[in-house]
């Protein structure tokens, strides 16, 4: 036996040890816990706290997806009613280019097309969880702004939203938008050089690589009309000039008291005619003035055009009539650039650009064409609808690719989110595996350090219960 | 026959039963060394005929003391002292900081992140920038409290090793008292024995608060000297009074009362330990703590700065206070260096110009104020449409005029080339030059020079072959593109990451060129997060790190764009790649990692910690049990002695009886 103070050391010593580890175990089993805190495991807690801190970051990525999926989802929703629309418009193209569809009936057929432009102008500013989803980055406006006559039918609609997608992080490293470019979706991408349809004007494409898009209607008439002073012929404006339809370059022959314009029918007149009336074989007008004398022979006269888009107007110059390049400023700030050395008369010509058309002012265009609005002659008309069709195959082409592209994004998301919901169970799966308690093992560990407990409380009863001391009498 | 042998063979047994009482009442005393009679034959020639007869005599009281033991005893209790208060200071610590389940710090980060991710999916929502501002506030809340919790810690310990001192101060008396009184014990011839273990005890006890070297000890005397952190605070029966002394650099030391320059270097004890804690522990934790809110605030705000929120442009913008005194290259933090700084002006029409200015380690905020102002009244700029002044020692920045401005980092032509805005054909047909997109490369200057075919003037969009070579400021060709025909006016031409420009109609002329600067980065110095302007937090450390007030205030100012309309997340998204990127500061770990990092070595101290008490127990509970054995009390020891000794009255009482009768059968005979 040892001195007391021993025993009592030693006593308290194990007891306090196991005492301790008891407590923790019951603290382990209780919390369900095995790290608790860093000083348990301190590279588990690392671990732990890293595993969180991705499981964190994968939720987030999943909250996102789903956001994404919903803009996706309504994007691809909204592409599909569109389309729909396409399929309707052009089945009522077919009867309206039909040579049986009276004018009336074709009117009637506009109102409709008027409606799914409606319908048409309400999707492409579609708005989900308070976004205009097809506006790219610029969520908060709507994307498209319709110009309206005082009818309120739409005249023109402009894409104002933005050209540039909102990127979102649905996974480390990689971003995908919810928000598209509506003029990427609405609109196809694939320039080519303008083709004219309507009047026959002698205009063609300009050297120049247009901006312009989709398709349009220009009118060309006469602004002024331009008397070359070398050779100079004598003649002048006429007091009626202001009547003059004369287009381009035309010839005007003098002999003796006759005169006429290209092939048109002789004029005679008297030497003090201040306005002498010639119409050519065309139709084309000129009213000159011949009372400064003139000259025997034929001459170049132009009639220097004025180009007209949706009410905006410009002049050209006789440089530019005689030039196979001219810039034509459009309404919405892009150049179309023509050729104008063979422009020679007045009228409506439609523009068709292909390949840069949007469903929109397609269907403006349609409407219009089938109203007729510009009086086009019945063959223009169906010219003019036919090219209409063209642009909607082509818009109906792109709404099927976009499709696809959307499809395709939702269909990288669900792979996206299938392989974040994989990393997101093996992350927490790892932390718990990590942090939880083994209830079994801690269980067997509590049982036996209460029997060590046990053993040792008894030891020192047994160790202090009997000394020498019992027995001196 | 001499009643003297019996006489002095009673007292002897009586001492030595006293003395086995006295064992057995200090069985369970701390610090008590078991006692020995040492019995010594007394010779009684002198007072007896009897040949060969003598009694007994305590020639001793020995004390059951093992020098070496003790010694090594003393030499260890320091270690076990320190680490004992290094592992209650630690556990306090953890208990705070090193949770795992619920890390405050750790689910500030997340959340903050978190909300920045929810934030870049849609910039413009009010919702997401109020969660924003939330779980920033929350971010700067858990830090603050971290570094509040850390300065209470530190006063709490300061507090601790005040008491702790007066502490010692008293034991250091009690051991020079005690020696005195043993020397007074000595002189008159007693057994100092108990006075000898007080002292030990008290001694002792001062090794657990002190790194303590002792001299003398086992000489029994009252000749001792004790040293504490090699001062000596006992010499003999004189004792010398310590106080906690602060340094200079915030930490404390134990010294003599009334001398400077005492060390702050931690060496044994508890009060080690609280040296330990509080000069190096704790300002480690809060120097890692101070990195993680400067890091944040740091790379957060430089981003932030260059962005704008739902509002856009500003017309006004006031910074925090700062040091006005000092250069910037003097501050601690933020760190400002030579630089410049972009601000871009926009007109009341929508147009956007940018200048730069040149930001110096040397300027002072009023430096930058006066540049601010120079820029008023330029060729562009009207003069009073900039006014920047110093209010409250920070800088606000004002446009009028309809005029306003940012930090937005875009594309501007270069100054000395004013080519490139009016067209470089000369006239009214020349091309324009605009913008596109969001650059994210090094901020540099672009080259750019046309390439007319047979060298002489040609129409963008309309000539073939116009080409448009683009070269880097390394000069070296980046791309060169056909501009002409083919090429429709208006049409971005990517030129590398995320820049664009694009080109209107018109005419150039033969290796015409223009040059334009893009820059990824509008403040190149610094200044913008160390004046505070348009930051998310202010502040210069964990303790006072916050989210800026204006923010609070309005929080559609959470700068979540960067292009040139103000309506992309760019920004946002920046903001949250700081979360996945490796700082240098940190020493390549991410925000994040550096936390976990920071987590794990607090456990991985309390660890280190707990298995140092571990070893220092079992060391300091194996010389204890080996003291005990050599000075413990053994009841069976004790008792066997009692026997004896009890016995040996009990025989000595006898023979003292044997002697009486004798001398009674004498006295009969008379």
């Amino acid at each position: 036996m040892g001195s007391w103070i021993s025993i009592y050391n030693n006593s308290m010593w194990g007891v306090h040890k196991q005492t301790y580890h008891i407590a923790d175990l019951q603290d382990q089993i209780s919390s369900g816990n095995r790290i608790r805190q860093a000083s348990d495991g301190p590279s588990d807690a690392y671990r732990i706290l890293s595993l969180r801190g991705d499981v964190a970051q994968y939720t987030q990525y999943e909250e996102n997806i789903n956001e994404v999926k919903i803009s996706l989802g309504q994007a691809d929703n909204s592409l599909q009613q569109l389309s729909d629309i396409n399929t309707r418009v052009t089945q009522l193209i077919s009867q309206g280019a039909s040579g049986t569809y009276s004018q009336a009936n074709r009117e009637a057929i506009a109102g409709e097309i008027n409606e799914l432009l409606e319908q048409a102008l309400g999707l492409g500013n579609t708005c989900v969880l308070d976004r205009y989803i097809f506006a790219g980055e610029n969520s908060m406006e709507p994307p498209y702004e319709a110009t309206r006559n005082s009818s309120g039918d739409i005249v023109s609609v402009e894409y104002v939203g933005s050209n540039a997608e909102r990127p979102v992080p649905v996974a480390q490293g990689v971003t995908l938008s919810g928000q598209i470019v509506g003029d990427d979706i609405f609109r196809t991408d694939s320039r080519q050089d303008p083709e004219f349809v309507g009047d026959s004007v002698g205009i063609k494409n300009g050297r120049g690589t247009s901006s312009a898009t989709g398709d349009f209607w220009m009118n060309i008439s006469h602004a002024q009309t331009a008397y070359p002073t070398v050779p100079d012929s004598g003649l002048q404006a006429g007091t009626n000039s202001n009547a003059d339809t004369l287009v381009g370059t035309h010839s005007v022959t003098i002999s003796g008291d006759k005169i006429k314009l290209d092939n048109g029918s002789e004029v005679t007149f008297a030497a003090g005619d201040t306005n002498v009336k010639l119409v050519s074989d065309d139709g084309s007008i000129l009213n000159v003035d011949v009372s400064a004398g003139v000259t025997d022979g034929t001459y170049d006269i132009t009639g220097l055009a004025e180009v007209e888009i949706d009410g905006q107007k410009q002049q050209l110059t006789a440089e530019e009539m005689a030039s196979d390049n001219v810039a034509i400023n459009t309404p919405d700030g892009k150049i179309l650039y023509i050729d104008a050395t063979e422009l020679d008369d007045s009228g409506d010509v439609g523009v068709h650009v292909p390949g840069t058309g949007d469903i929109f002012n397609t269907l403006v265009y349609l409407r219009d064409s089938l109203i007729n609005k510009d009086g086009l002659d019945e063959t223009q008309q169906m010219e003019a609808i036919k090219q209409a069709q063209v642009a909607l195959d082509e818009t109906g082409t792109g709404f099927v690719q976009r499709s696809t592209m959307i499809g395709g994004r939702l269909g990288s998301l669900e792979k996206v989110e299938e392989t974040l919901d994989e990393m997101k169970f093996l992350a927490e799966n790892e932390a718990s595996a990590t942090e939880e308690a083994d209830i079994v093992e801690l269980t067997t560990d509590l049982a036996r350090t209460q029997t060590l407990y046990q053993l040792s409380l008894m030891a020192t009863s047994k160790a202090l219960s009997t000394t020498l001391m019992d027995f001196i009498n | 026959m001499n009643f003297g042998i019996g006489l002095s063979g009673l007292r002897a047994a009586q001492n030595a039963i006293d003395i086995v009482g006295t064992n057995l009442s200090n069985a369970t005393t701390e610090g008590y060394h078991k006692q020995d009679v040492d019995l010594s034959a007394f010779d009684m020639a002198s007072t007896t005929t009897s040949l060969g007869a003598g009694g007994v005599v305590v020639k001793d009281v020995v004390r059951n003391y093992d020098a070496l033991l003790e010694r090594e005893s003393l030499r260890q209790l320091p270690t076990y002292g320190q680490a004992t208060q290094l592992q209650s200071g630690l556990s306090n610590i953890e208990s705070v900081l090193g949770q795992v389940s619920d890390n405050e710090i750790e689910t500030g980060l997340a959340d903050f992140f978190s909300s920045i991710n929810q934030l870049s999916s849609d910039p413009n929502s009010y919702a997401y920038s109020q969660e924003v501002v939330r779980n920033a506030q929350s971010l700067s809340q858990s830090l603050n409290n971290a570094s509040d919790y850390l300065e209470n810690l530190k006063e709490q310990i300061l507090y601790q090793a005040n008491q702790t001192t007066e502490q010692v101060n008293q034991k250091v008396e009690y051991v020079a008292e005690l020696n005195l009184q043993i020397d007074v014990v000595i002189a008159k011839g007693g057994s100092p024995n108990l006075l000898l273990d007080q002292r030990d005890q008290a001694i002792s006890e001062l090794a657990e608060y002190a790194d303590i070297y002792t001299s003398g000890l086992q000489n029994g005397d009252g000749q001792i000297t004790v040293q504490a952190w090699g001062t000596p605070v006992v010499t003999n029966n004189r004792s010398l009074q310590l106080e906690i002394q602060k340094t200079d650099s915030d930490k404390f030391g134990v010294g003599p009362v009334g001398k400077n320059n005492v060390s702050d270097e931690s060496r044994g004890g508890t009060l080690g330990g609280m040296m330990e804690l509080y000069n190096t522990i704790i300002p480690q934790l809060e120097e890692s703590l101070d990195n993680i809110s400067q890091q944040v605030m740091t790379t957060v705000n430089n981003i932030h700065a260059q962005g704008v929120g739902m509002n856009g442009s500003f017309e006004r913008m006031q910074g925090v206070g700062v040091d006005t005194l000092h250069e910037f290259g003097q501050w601690d933090y933020p760190d400002v260096q030579d630089g410049n700084l972009a601000i871009r002006f926009t007109d009341p029409d929508g147009e956007t110009l940018i200048r730069e200015i040149e930001v110096l380690e040397t300027d002072k905020l009023s430096d930058i104020v006066s540049k601010i102002n120079a820029l008023d009244g330029d060729s562009q700029i009207p003069a009073g449409t900039v006014v920047a002044d110093t209010l409250d020692d920070s800088l606000a920045i004002n446009t009028t005029n309809g005029w306003k401005f940012d930090f937005v980092p875009g594309f501007s032509s270069d100054a000395d080339d004013p080519a490139v805005l009016a067209g470089t054909g000369g006239g009214a047909e020349a091309p324009e030059v605009s913008f596109d997109g969001i650059y994210t490369g090094e901020n540099q200057k672009y080259s750019f020079e046309f390439s007319t075919p047979g060298a002489t003037a040609a129409e963008v969009g309309v000539t073939e072959n116009l080409t448009l070579t683009v070269k880097n400021e390394a000069n070296e060709v980046i791309k060169i593109v056909d501009v002409g025909q083919g090429y429709a006016e208006g049409d971005v031409i990517e030129i590398e990451k995320g820049f664009g420009i694009k080109l209107s109609a018109g005419t150039v002329n033969d290796a015409e060129s223009f040059s334009v600067t893009a820059r990824s980065e509008s403040d190149t110095s610094g200044i913008l997060n160390a004046l505070g302007m348009n930051t998310l937090f202010s502040g210069t450390s964990a303790s006072d790190m916050q989210v800026n007030e204006a923010i609070v205030d309005d929080p559609s100012l959470i700068a979540a764009a960067r292009g040139a309309q103000g309506v992309d997340s760019f920004n946002a998204q920046k903001i949250l790649a700081i979360s996945e990127e490796a700082n240098s500061v940190l020493g390549g770990s991410t925000i994040g990692d550096y936390h976990r990092d920071f987590v794990s070595n607090i456990g991985q101290m309390v660890s280190t910690t707990d298995a140092q008490v571990d070893a220092a127990d079992i060391v300091r509970k194996e010389l204890e049990t080996q003291r005990d054995a050599v000075s413990g009390v053994d009841p069976n020891e004790e008792a066997a002695k009692l026997m004896i000794y009890s016995k040996m009255f009990q025989a000595m009482g006898q023979f003292m009886n044997t002697q009486s009768e004798a001398l009674d059968s004498l006295m009969e005979m008379l």
